[in-house]
């Protein structure tokens, strides 16, 4: 007991304090609430089973700007494929790098967040009605936000982006970037981000996570999408962080009337990851395609948590994410669907398929189904299976290497997830994770 | 002259089961060859034997092409030699793009060659023309690898892989089955049309009927393992005429 009023009392001190903050008392609240609900999720819960995050509240990480020694990275040490965007807000260390440059182009905001928010923005920054989940009858539209980890974010967080775009509006791919060093302490970043559509608006954004560090660290990003009618959001995620970063991040969706999201989770991390993403279907007509994809090798481990909320009549979700497990890699997907009383006509499916190239790798999959009303249309599917032996000898058989064969099946595999990325740079980054996967320890052994 | 294809002695187990038991063949450059048999001879063990598929396990024997023995190659060692296999069941590759497909594979056989490798444009026509040759559905190649082709499909690229890969010689796996009259006849039509002095043809069938098409310059008779008999073209119309039981007995 001691030890955990210690752990709460070590992050009550790295709450940031900033001059003006109206939310300065609800972030020390957050902070409580966070440790009250038990603090750390540790793998008993059930929806925590696979996690392995224990570890994560045995290390006293600090923010990045206490770290003294820090030096802001010179921009000509991101990778190249940055180079493909010509819109990008990047932080480094949480610190902004090009703060000023897209503020306000044609109706299109983009940039970090302001050092102090507003007070009416309380509900972007995470903070929503604590505790009451509503007893089975009504769909809870803001459980995404009452997730244990946002709930601490909202108290820690100190960065982020921010992007808006007008009515009407056409634009993108942006790139949010977000890399991190080793700074020989064990550091945390709580960014948190908020895109907003206004009606009728169409964007395509990239959300990226990247950096190395050989000390423990720990990057717990939330962000929050939100559509107006008839909005259009493409939204992709790439984690690409590796060594011994931590990464739990979160993505809602809010859609209202007929908007509509893809969204494609690449899961490039050497480490270990858990994701959740969230769609919540507040209005009719509203459509999510969830996508993701995780390259795994060596002992990478990637979380993939999804939730549809259909609370509206005709909606529909879709959602497809698929594992390429190389070496001691292991995947977990945990997928739920709820389906609100008089969503009737809701059309929901979900799949996860897993390809195994390892005897050592392994896969956790558990689809969830809550459904209060009737006529709706509900699929769920998983399958975990090894490369097709037939499929090989007919690529052998016509001149084609072992390797070769091998490499041709998993990128067709991956490949259903790929393609739809909207952005050709991102592409290229699966097709390199890809490549990883070829040159693995275990791959066509 | 040495046969392009001279099987001897043939063993071959399959999970622990003997399915051909001291096969004798041989198939000479030029010639086209059939092999008839009822079910459960051991045609299409023969047919993957030739091309090399894991797990069938030559316990004696010894399969020469070209006069080298290729019982131990990989399957993409004897594709590279020229060993081209129609599978029965072609295989459905979702996600893999049949143009992209054929390209590396044209592009591995070549390289093997000591041809340069064929780029975009080379290989685009190359295929239109093929494509063309063989009244294929032209959508059906940017397709992936015969994912939803309809069986006549799936049998056509068959073929359609066959007269791009150019082998020597080329091992059709009842490529008849589930065919009605018209594909039958243009995928005969593709096969005669490849037929050359530098070219073998092994038909693999259960029925007379294909080799109505494509004549063959001779029949073998494929029971319990072993060829037991063998002659012209005319023998293929005796077994229809008489069943597989007869032919045997008379051998016997």
């Amino acid at each position: 007991m001691r030890e955990t009023a210690a752990v709460e009392a070590h992050y009550r001190d790295e709450i940031p304090v900033r001059q003006g903050d109206p939310f300065a008392v609800r972030r020390a609240e957050a902070v409580g609430e966070f440790f009250r609900a038990g603090g750390f999720p540790t793998a008993t819960l059930e929806d925590w089973r696979f996690s392995d995050l224990d570890a994560l509240g045995r290390t006293a990480y600090r923010r990045y700007s206490d770290v003294p020694t820090l030096v802001p990275p010179k921009t000509d040490e991101l990778p190249e494929w940055v180079d493909d965007f010509g819109c990008r807000v990047l932080l480094s260390e949480g610190h902004p790098l090009n703060a000023e440059e897209f503020q306000n182009r044609n109706g299109l905001e983009v940039g970090n967040l302001p050092p102090v928010p507003a007070a009416d923005e309380q509900h972007d920054w995470g903070f929503v009605a604590a505790g009451a989940v509503p007893g089975g009858t009504e769909a809870d539209l803001d459980a995404p936000l009452r997730h244990p980890l946002e709930i601490l974010n909202a108290g820690l967080f100190g960065c982020g982006f921010r992007v808006r775009v007008g009515r009407s509006q056409d634009a993108g791919p942006i790139l949010l970037y977000s890399l991190r060093h080793d700074v020989g302490h064990p550091a945390m970043l709580h960014p948190r981000s908020v895109i907003e559509l206004a009606p009728g608006s169409r964007l395509t954004v990239v959300e990226a996570h990247d950096g190395a560090s050989e000390t423990a660290g720990w990057t717990n990003p939330s962000t929050l999408c939100r559509l107006g009618e008839n909005a259009e959001l493409r939204y992709v995620r790439v984690e690409l962080e590796s060594g011994n970063i931590a990464h739990t991040g979160r993505v809602t969706f809010q859609l209202a009337r007929n908007a509509r999201v893809h969204s494609t989770v690449l899961s490039l991390t050497g480490g270990k990851s858990r994701t959740d993403t969230a769609a919540i279907l507040s209005e009719e007509g509203a459509e999510v395609d969830l996508e993701g994809l995780f390259l795994g090798v060596n002992a990478a481990k990637a979380d993939q948590h999804t939730l549809a909320i259909h609370a509206a009549r005709h909606t529909t979700s879709r959602q497809l994410f698929k594992n390429v497990l190389s070496d001691e890699a292991v995947a977990v997907f945990d997928g739920k669907v709820v389906v609100a009383p008089g969503a009737i006509g809701t059309d929901a499916s979900q799949a996860n398929r897993n390809l195994l190239l390892s005897q050592k790798a392994a896969v956790h999959t558990r689809p969830r189904l809550e459904i209060n009303a009737d006529d709706v249309k509900c699929a769920h599917g998983a399958a975990i299976g090894r490369l097709d032996e037939d499929a090989l000898f007919y690529l052998r058989s016509r001149g084609l290497g072992r390797m070769d064969s091998h490499e041709i099946l998993v990128r067709g595999f991956a490949g259903e997830v790929v393609e739809k990325v909207p952005v050709a740079a991102v592409r290229g980054l699966a097709r390199d994770g890809l490549t990883r996967v070829r040159e693995s320890r275990s791959f066509a052994a | 002259m040495t046969p392009l294809l001279e099987i001897s002695g043939l063993h071959v187990e399959v999970e622990g089961r003997e399915i051909l038991r001291g096969l004798d063949l041989e198939v000479p450059l030029g010639e086209t060859h059939a092999v008839m048999g009822p079910n459960g001879s051991g045609k299409s063990t023969l047919a993957h034997v030739i091309a090399g598929r894991e797990g069938y396990e030559i316990t004696g024997g010894v399969i020469r092409y070209g006069g080298e023995d290729v019982s131990e190659l990989e399957p993409e060692e004897r594709a590279r030699k020229g060993v081209f296999l129609a599978f029965q069941y072609p295989v459905e590759i979702p996600g893999v793009n049949n143009t992209y497909f054929l390209k590396a594979a044209i592009n591995e056989i070549r390289k093997h060659r000591d041809q340069p490798e064929l780029d975009a444009v080379d290989f685009l026509s190359l295929m239109r023309d093929r494509v063309k040759l063989l009244d294929f559905d032209e959508d059906l190649i940017r397709r992936p690898v015969n994912e939803g082709f309809s069986g006549g499909e799936k049998k056509r690229n068959e073929i359609l892989q066959m007269t791009v890969l150019e082998p020597t010689l080329a091992v059709l796996d009842e490529t008849d089955s589930g065919l009605d009259i018209d594909a039958l006849r243009i995928v005969a039509e593709g096969v005669n049309r490849m037929r050359s002095p530098e070219r073998s043809f092994l038909v693999i069938t259960h029925y007379q009927r294909l080799l109505n098409h494509i004549v063959p310059d001779r029949v073998h008779v494929l029971q319990d393992g072993r060829i037991v008999e063998s002659g012209g073209s005319d023998l293929a119309l005796r077994l229809e005429a008489e069943g597989y039981t007869k032919a045997a007995a008379v051998t016997a």
